[in-house]
């Protein structure tokens, strides 16, 4: 049997959209900012909302439940820069990258690892991090990264939000606890003493 | 008189051109850091020749010295040979006339049409019988590997080829053909060596390791068998094997044996170097019995992963290791082996590395490895009779008997444990106090600095600084006790061990107490940034170099494997539960106490602290209009190991550093 039967029904599929593109956003809903850089062709992701309760991040021991069907972000070949699509609240995980290359059907497994989720908070642009995928035609080899380079692409995040009026404030979503942006906003939380 | 006026500006041209230390000795920087001249050096069964790798402008080059006359000759160059990103290594004396050398080619692909493939083949280079003649390069081109050179035995060698059967097979090299060579309808792959006739030991399964001992006799074999199963087999009599361990699905850190992972056959009865799996990366070599459950360390690698160990021909005694540097496989001999005895190293310290790693079958000669903290390693030969020593080459030839630094060891006690230092002097002894920088090494746990040449170190002994590196808990290299205390203490005892080694130092009358700056790479450049804020009051300025800013986001290392996420929760701390205790030891969150300049260089393409560190540490930086220097290397990786980017980085940061001294 092949592999492909196992897959489970994608209940909806995702396409990221340019900034010029977006719509409005509906209650409950948040905007998803990814960063790609992309080298191959029909590369997704595959995740899935956590049955939490208004958290962002898992706490220590919290066990992962899934809180409804898995969705799926479709990506085409050689797309680099940031991109947008609106999804419902809340905390989710991301399942399997699919990243097809030398004509195999190279997937990655992702679903038991933290650096795999993102949060949506309500009405902000939430960044969930830079997607690389890169290919190694020497050694057929796939390389796939989720980076959290929010520091390093904020400027330019910000400067894309300006030039096109956008007026949704701007989130670190990465899905696990990260008080950096917090505390260069606000400058709470700094730490005055050792 | 024009002539005269012409050679006087040639003349102050050149002087002008060259950095003069203050011995007067020339001194240009790259020299430091430039890839080593020559990396092996090998004698033949019979002491006639030498074989040696060196690395030449445009790529490597096998090369052949008469001991007698040492009269040299290229065997293979590989800018000719292959392409440019070629390699060769692990070179190996079949018989008196016969050299093995494993070589790696890259066929260039088209992008979308063909795939660029990488293509391995064992060399079998027959030495030309008159000098300068051209020698004969066959190859094997059957996939597999050299078991066994059987260096006492003319035109044999042993030669493993693994499948769902794994076979080894006895190889004439006269029966093979020409590198280059098409073979013919009638020309048969290998001389048809590859046949029952030839077989030596066979096992059901597949090989991924032969131990054969000293007289050329299998004695055990690492393979997976058809349900997966990793197993050790050893061999009571020839072809009659018995399983002896056999390894778990996963890797079971209970189970102690499972996370060592034989890789050669020692000189003792059923002992094997095994490599620890369990580790962050690989730097410990143990002695395990498998078959009576006993395990030893017997040597940790001060810096780098180890990928296999490096045995002397005629007693399998460890001389060294093959480790892994940015991607490339390079030889790295050691001293004395460390005794483990009641789980206390006992290393015996000098500050000079002697290892015999190659010997003549009557063991009349011997090629010596050396090296020292102020002398980068040289190879010698050695005639035991006539107590002759001459040398064949050296890792930097143009440094050979220049440097005349000095090298200091102490140690300071804190908090009951003693913390070893290694203190480098320039080798002027002026009566003014020397300007000191701190230099802690990266890791931090499970890395030391050892006694031998250190490049750094010399390069800012040579810009006129002493150079303090400290061992400090957590450090591979001395003790268990010592590297065992390192755990969980990255913003505590290990910056307060580097504190007051420092102080200690900052106190001899040859050190300037007023002009102490910190440098460090990776853990160090963690090190070097917390210290330059909490501790103004000792250091003028610190250069954070691929330094970790937020511990958090070290701990959410999108990199790191199931395998380093457990060693980092164990080691460093533990993300989901004690991410204000790791916030806490963040630089990042603390910016806003910083009084002293700061430089902070980074490689954008460092996949162990990513390059977010750098910018999160800049954002901060900018936010608190503190005062720093930024420098982002776009093509550099973690290690920083081309010798073009590690000079402008140790120039960059020698130039800030001394403009702040300065003021």
């Amino acid at each position: 049997m092949s592999s492909y039967a196992k897959t489970p029904p994608i209940k909806r599929l995702f396409k990221p959209q340019e900034i010029s593109a977006l719509e409005p956003l509906n209650d409950r809903e948040g905007y998803l900012l990814i960063e790609l850089d992309v080298a191959n062709t029909s590369s997704s992701l595959e995740f899935f909302r956590l049955k939490v309760n208004k958290q962002r991040f898992l706490k220590e021991g919290q066990k992962i439940k899934r809180a409804n069907k898995v969705k799926k972000l479709t990506f085409k070949k050689g797309k680099e820069g940031f991109y947008f699509t609106k999804l419902p609240k809340g905390l989710y995980q991301i399942k399997r990258v699919n990243a097809p290359s030398f004509n195999l059907p190279f997937r990655m497994s992702t679903e038991e690892r933290r650096q795999w989720r993102f949060s949506i908070v309500e009405g902000k642009i939430n960044y969930i991090g830079k997607l690389e995928i890169e290919k190694k035609r020497s050694s057929r080899h796939v390389e796939i990264n989720f980076l959290n380079r929010f520091a390093m692409s904020k400027g330019k995040i910000e400067a894309l939000l300006i030039e096109n009026l956008i007026n949704y404030s701007l989130e670190l979503s990465v899905g696990v606890r990260d008080d950096f942006f917090e505390n260069f906003n606000s400058g709470k939380g700094v730490i005055h003493e050792k | 008189m024009k002539n005269n006026l012409s050679i006087f500006l040639l003349l102050t041209f050149l002087l002008a051109s060259i950095n003069l230390d203050a011995k007067g000795m020339p001194q240009n920087s790259p020299s430091f850091f430039s890839k080593a001249k020559m990396t092996t050096a090998i004698i033949s069964p019979n002491g006639n020749y030498i074989a040696t790798i060196t690395n030449e402008k445009n790529g490597q080059n096998l090369n052949l010295i008469n001991s007698e006359n040492r009269s040299s000759q290229v065997l293979i160059d590989l800018t000719e040979f292959a392409s440019e990103e070629a390699s060769i290594g692990n070179i190996t004396w079949l018989d008196n006339q016969n050299i093995s050398v494993q070589f790696v080619d890259i066929k260039k692909g088209v992008e979308n049409l063909l795939d660029t493939t990488t293509r391995r083949f064992l060399l079998v280079i027959k030495i030309p019988t008159k000098e300068n003649k051209e020698p004969l390069i066959k190859s094997v081109r059957t996939k597999g590997w050299i078991v066994n050179p059987l260096i006492d035995k003319d035109d044999e060698f042993l030669y493993a080829k693994s499948g769902v059967y794994s076979k080894v097979y006895r190889i004439k090299p006269s029966k093979l053909s020409l590198h280059k060579a098409r073979l013919g309808k009638l020309g048969k792959k290998d001389g048809a060596q590859f046949k029952k006739k030839n077989e030596v030991v066979s096992i059901d399964g597949y090989a991924v390791r032969w131990f054969f001992d000293l007289a050329g006799e299998v004695k055990a074999v690492l393979s997976y068998n058809q349900k997966g199963e990793l197993k050790l087999n050893q061999y009571e009599e020839k072809n009659k094997n018995v399983e002896v361990y056999k390894w778990a699905d996963k890797l079971d850190d209970n189970k102690k044996d499972d996370r060592l992972i034989p890789i050669a056959l020692s000189s003792e009865k059923d002992t094997y170097y095994s490599l620890d799996l369990s580790e962050d990366e690989e730097r410990s070599i143990y002695k395990v019995n498998y078959k009576e459950d006993k395990e030893q360390l017997v040597y940790e690698s001060s810096t780098h992963q180890v990928v296999n160990v490096i045995l002397a021909e005629r007693s399998h005694e460890l001389v060294g290791l093959k480790i892994l540097v940015n991607g490339e496989v390079q030889n790295y001999f050691i001293d004395n082996l460390l005794s483990n005895e009641n789980n206390s190293f006992k290393a015996k310290r000098n500050n000079l590395l002697k290892v015999s790693i190659s010997q003549t079958l009557d063991k009349s000669q011997s090629i010596i490895y050396s090296e020292s903290f102020n002398q980068p390693g040289q190879f010698f030969t050695i005639v035991a009779k006539k107590q002759q020593k001459r040398l064949i080459g050296s890792f930097f030839p143009h440094l050979d008997n220049k440097l005349k630094t000095r090298q200091i060891e102490g140690k300071v006690v804190v908090e009951g444990l003693h913390i070893p230092y290694l203190l480098n002097l320039p080798s002027n002894k002026s009566k003014i106090p020397l300007p000191l920088i701190v230099y802690p090494h990266g890791g931090p746990i499970g890395i030391f600095d050892d006694h031998y040449f250190d490049a750094t170190s010399q390069y800012l002994n040579n810009k006129g600084f002493a150079v303090l590196r400290v061992n400090y808990r957590g450090s591979s290299g001395y003790s268990l006790k010592l590297k065992n205390a390192g755990k969980r203490q990255w913003g505590e005892l290990i910056l307060e061990d580097i504190v007051e080694a420092t102080n200690k130092v900052s106190k001899r009358a040859d050190i300037d107490s007023n002009s102490i700056c910190i440098l460090g790479m990776s853990y160090g450049g963690y090190a070097a940034t917390m210290l330059t804020i909490f501790h103004p009051e000792i250091f003028k300025c610190g250069v954070n170099i691929a330094g970790v800013s937020d511990v958090n986001l070290y701990l959410n290392s999108p990199y790191s494997s199931n395998k380093q996420d457990k060693w980092m929760k164990e080691y460093i701390g533990d993300t989901v539960a004690e991410y204000e205790i790791n916030k806490a030891i963040s630089p990042v969150y603390h910016v806003n106490k910083l009084v002293r300049p700061l430089l902070v260089i980074h490689g954008k393409k460092d996949k162990v602290v990513d390059v977010e560190h750098a910018f999160r540490l800049k954002l901060m930086l900018e936010k608190y209009e503190k005062k720093f220097e930024w420098k982002l290397f776009e093509e550099q990786g973690h290690s920083m190991n081309s010798p073009d980017a590690m000079l402008e980085l140790m120039e960059t940061s020698v130039d800030f550093i001394a403009r702040q001294l300065k003021k």
